[in-house]
């Protein structure tokens, strides 16, 4: 059921692999479709190359999964939007006033056809002009409001 | 950086009690558990400190730090104290802070090494003090807050070199209006005094005025259309022809965040939108404003209280475009981003033709496309559906006012009031459709204005770019180059907080060969930008003969460095005239003597006309590795005292290679050289070899001295020697 090769355990702040035999490996944890498959596909990549690719964490032994999801919860930081202020355009940028999980936020948008990328799942990504990341998990699940407010600049 | 004594006095407060003085202090706009809220990291005499919220969060001492360091997160970024104790997690920020924390984490460290209180290089805004808005550029100004009269008056005087037709211009429209507002008041006089009191000989005359007004209308509307047409088109030619040539003197960073494609468009449609707003706009605007002021005041002096009447729906017409306008921007800006993507589309399927053809994705190219362009005509037929309503609905709110003056006109005439005839309703009646015409196209002024003033802006944008020093009254020229380089702690970062060079510090001879080596990423072009000042490095400085770059005349530093890039670019000229572009005096002998020690003569005398082949966009008619020898002639012919060889070879077959090798060895003899390959079996005649590693010298010597060494470059010769030994197993194969 988990994927026995693979156990991980963490230093202070470094998440290492277990290698029979030889040394452990000191390796990060990123998605590898953070857009469209969060929660599928994680690679584990050593300091030159990658290590193994996993089909999801559920592979992992309960303390490995563990340390996985808390290395991928700190290296991402989404910004899920739970309602839209209000938005509106000035000279080509895309304004956003929101409540957000982390509290309420304004930011900048520049060309919303890169920038607002759909996650497959009814859900976009908005990337900001600095690269901040903010998702809409489901845009139906929006209230109205918020729902027109986000049609009046995508 | 807040100076200690700008910190709130609530931190102040904490810091007090710990230690004696504050040196540096950075604030940060997350918390511990990454919500949004204040922090400071602050760093005193003694201790580093972090706070969160208002409470102390962490305190080290700093004997205890080695170092502090930047963790590049995905969407954040994370301070981390590298102690005695191992590394600690000291706080979070969000991308808006990331060039802050590289100056604090630079300032911290140096004071940790060394006690050095340094200057904070970033001091640019990232959010605009009015609104609080981010803004869409540090230091840029906030798009929301710039007055739009400001815009205006940049726009108009844009026109100034044409003043006089402006004037000329500005006197037709004047007399349009005249010719416009009086056939109402001829058909006054036309109901009172040739059918009211029957004075029919009149008639001709106001039939005739009436005609004659119409004509002359008609005459001032072609005039004011040749008028705006000329000067619109001439303003905007002066503007692309001036967007253009300033382009061509930016800065090379100002094109790292831009796409060639939003550049054309702002040069070719923005200036579209102006014109348009200019021909169109402006006219329609300068015309409505008059004939709704003139025509106000012809009402008032008919009958004020009349006037009042027709003023009942005024209220209804402005409220209802504003709301209609609200509807209809964002349909606007829908359909002008859906007409972007359906371009994209379009203009991928057609580069991509080939590809798409391999892979048999027609069908799925067609249905992408045919998503797009039906999503367009979606939102193209909501747009006329809400514009037409929209139209229709303000022609109703119109005709309760006209009703409302039939109406009260009627009682007052029938009433007996002999003050107001007939001639006089009929005249009111025609006013009012002069006075409502302007407010219910208001709203269509206020698109004009919105999209040339966006376009505006954006053009305004590269106008006011600062463009690169060539020739400032410090720079010198030295008489001859000898070509000694030397880097110098060399520091740069293409985004601030991003550093790709860190500390780099080397030097090569005249008429030495060095080969940079180095994994992607290292920071090889990134010397060559650096050399060649594409960009500017943060602190550490490159020395010619002996000399700053910064100092040099720009276009003596440029004319003594040939580049030949891993992707020559050859413009759409021959080839004669692709090899003599930078060296415009050079005799065809020259030309022809260059393309032979290019080894590039025999492949160009084959060809159906020679040296006069057109190369076509990009130089597409000719492959790889002619385009490349062509590169070289022109670098031969240039005759620099130094050369660039950017990946020359690496995107040629073996036998192309050798010719192109060949030809390089008789470019560099006597030159000093940066060659930059992958392959590095082409830098086997280097002199030196400089090994790059994350932006910093790794290792440096000749081939036998890093060989010995067994670091890195024996790694990647080990590797390259497996690949090729493998390449030949499968070749053998």
């Amino acid at each position: 059921m988990y994927n026995k090769s693979v156990k991980l355990y963490r230093i202070h702040d470094q998440v290492f692999m277990k290698n029979d035999g030889l040394d452990d490996i000191p390796v990060s944890i990123v998605w590898l479709r953070p857009t469209t498959g969060w929660g599928k596909e994680v690679s584990l990549i050593g300091i030159h190359n990658e290590v193994v690719i996993l089909d999801c964490i559920d592979q992992l032994d309960p303390d490995s999964r563990c340390i996985a999801e808390e290395e991928l919860e700190r290296n991402y930081f989404y910004i899920d939007i739970l309602r839209l202020i209000r938005t509106d355009v000035n000279l080509g940028n895309r304004y956003f006033e929101a409540e957000t999980d982390r509290g309420k936020s304004r930011f900048v948008v520049k060309n919303p056809y890169v920038d607002i990328r759909p996650t497959g799942n009814d859900g976009v990504i908005i990337r900001d002009v600095v690269g901040n990341l903010f998702r809409i998990k489901s845009l139906s699940e929006l209230d109205n409001w918020s729902r027109r407010e986000f049609e009046k600049v995508n | 950086m807040i100076k200690g004594s700008q910190l709130p006095p609530e931190i102040n407060k904490l810091i007090n009690g710990k230690s004696t003085r504050v040196i540096h202090a950075q604030k940060t706009d997350l918390t511990g558990d990454r919500k949004f809220g204040k922090g400071y990291l602050i760093l005193t005499d003694a201790e580093l400190i972090t706070v969160i919220g208002e409470k102390v969060s962490s305190e080290i001492q700093l004997d205890m730090v080695e170092q502090i360091r930047v963790d590049e997160l995905i969407g954040c970024g994370r301070i981390t104290a590298v102690t005695n104790d191992g590394i600690k997690n000291l706080l979070y920020y969000s991308n808006h802070l990331v060039p802050d924390f590289a100056d604090s984490v630079r300032i911290v460290n140096n004071y940790l090494n060394n006690f050095e209180i340094s200057e904070k290089i970033n001091n640019y805004d990232s959010h605009c003090p009015r609104c609080e808005f981010p803004l869409p550029e540090r230091g840029s100004r906030c798009p929301r807050c710039v007055p739009r009269v400001k815009i205006l008056k940049r726009i108009v005087a844009l026109t100034a070199p044409y003043k006089l037709r402006v004037f000329l211009l500005m006197l037709v429209t004047g007399m349009g209006v005249l010719f416009q507002v009086l056939p109402p008041y001829i058909t006054k006089k036309i109901v009172d005094d040739v059918i009211g009191k029957g004075n029919i000989n009149q008639i001709y005359f106001y039939t005739g005025a009436m005609i004659g007004c119409g004509l002359l209308y008609l005459v001032m509307r072609l005039i004011s259309i040749r008028l705006t047409s000329w000067v619109g088109a001439k303003v905007v030619t002066d503007l692309r022809s001036r967007l253009h040539s300033v382009i061509q003197y930016l800065k090379l960073s100002f094109f790292t965040r831009r796409e060639p494609g939003e550049l054309v468009g702002r040069i070719m449609h923005d200036t579209g939108e102006l014109q348009q707003f200019l021909v169109d706009g402006l006219p329609f605007l300068v015309i409505n404003v008059i004939s709704f002021i003139v025509v106000g005041i012809i009402l008032l002096k008919i009958n004020w209280v009349l006037t009042i009447f027709v003023l009942v729906p005024v209220p209804a017409l402005i409220l209802g475009s504003s709301w209609f306008w609200k509807k209809l921007r964002p349909l606007f800006l829908r359909e002008g981003t859906m007409i972007g993507h359906l371009h994209s589309v379009l203009g991928e399927s057609l580069q991509g033709l080939r590809v798409i053809k391999a892979c048999s994705r027609e069908n799925h190219r067609i249905g992408l496309f045919d998503s797009v362009n039906n999503k367009l005509a979606e939102t193209q037929v909501n747009t006329q559906r809400v514009s037409g309503t929209f139209n229709e609905t303000m022609y109703w709110v119109m005709s309760l006012g006209v009703a409302l003056v039939w109406f009260f006109a009627s009682k007052i005439i029938t009433g007996g009031n002999s003050d107001f005839t007939l001639g006089d309703l009929l005249a009111f009646v025609g006013y009012i459709w002069l006075f409502y015409g302007p407010l219910q196209w208001f709203s269509v002024i206020l698109n004009w204005m919105t999209h040339a003033f966006s376009g505006a802006e954006r053009i305004f944008e590269i106008l006011d770019t600062s463009p690169e020093n060539y020739e400032s009254p410090e720079s010198i020229t030295l008489p001859s180059i000898k070509g000694h380089i030397e880097f110098r702690d060399l520091h740069f970062s293409y985004e601030r907080g991003k550093e790709v060079i860190k500390g780099l510090s080397f030097s090569i001879t005249p008429g030495e060969t060095i080969g940079l080596i180095g994994r992607s990423g290292a920071g090889k072009s990134t010397i060559i930008n650096l050399l060649t000042r594409f960009f500017e490095p943060d602190s550490g400085e490159i020395l010619i003969d002996g000399v700053a770059i910064k100092n040099l005349k720009l276009s003596q530093l440029r004319s003594s460095i040939g580049l030949v890039m891993q992707e020559p670019f050859l413009f759409n000229l021959s080839i004669a005239e692709n090899i003599a572009y930078g060296t415009e005096h050079a005799s065809f002998k020259e030309i022809v003597e260059a393309a032979k020690a290019a080894h590039a003569h025999e492949f160009i005398v084959r060809k159906k006309d020679g040296y006069d082949t057109l190369v076509g966009e990009t130089g597409e008619r000719l492959s790889g590795g002619e385009r490349q020898r062509i590169a070289i002639a022109r670098a031969i012919l240039h005759n620099p005292p130094i050369l660039v060889l950017d990946e020359a070879t690496s995107s040629v077959d073996a036998t192309t290679e050798k010719h192109i090798q060949e030809a390089i060895n008789g470019l560099t003899r006597g030159r000093t050289t940066i060659a930059i390959a992958h392959r590095l079996s082409t830098l086997r005649n280097a002199h030196r070899l400089v090994v790059l590693s994350e932006g910093k010298l790794a290792e440096i010597g000749t081939h036998d001295e890093l060989l010995e060494k067994k670091g890195i470059y024996a790694e990647l010769i080990k590797s390259h020697t497996e690949m090729n030994a493998l390449q030949s197993v499968m070749w053998g194969a």
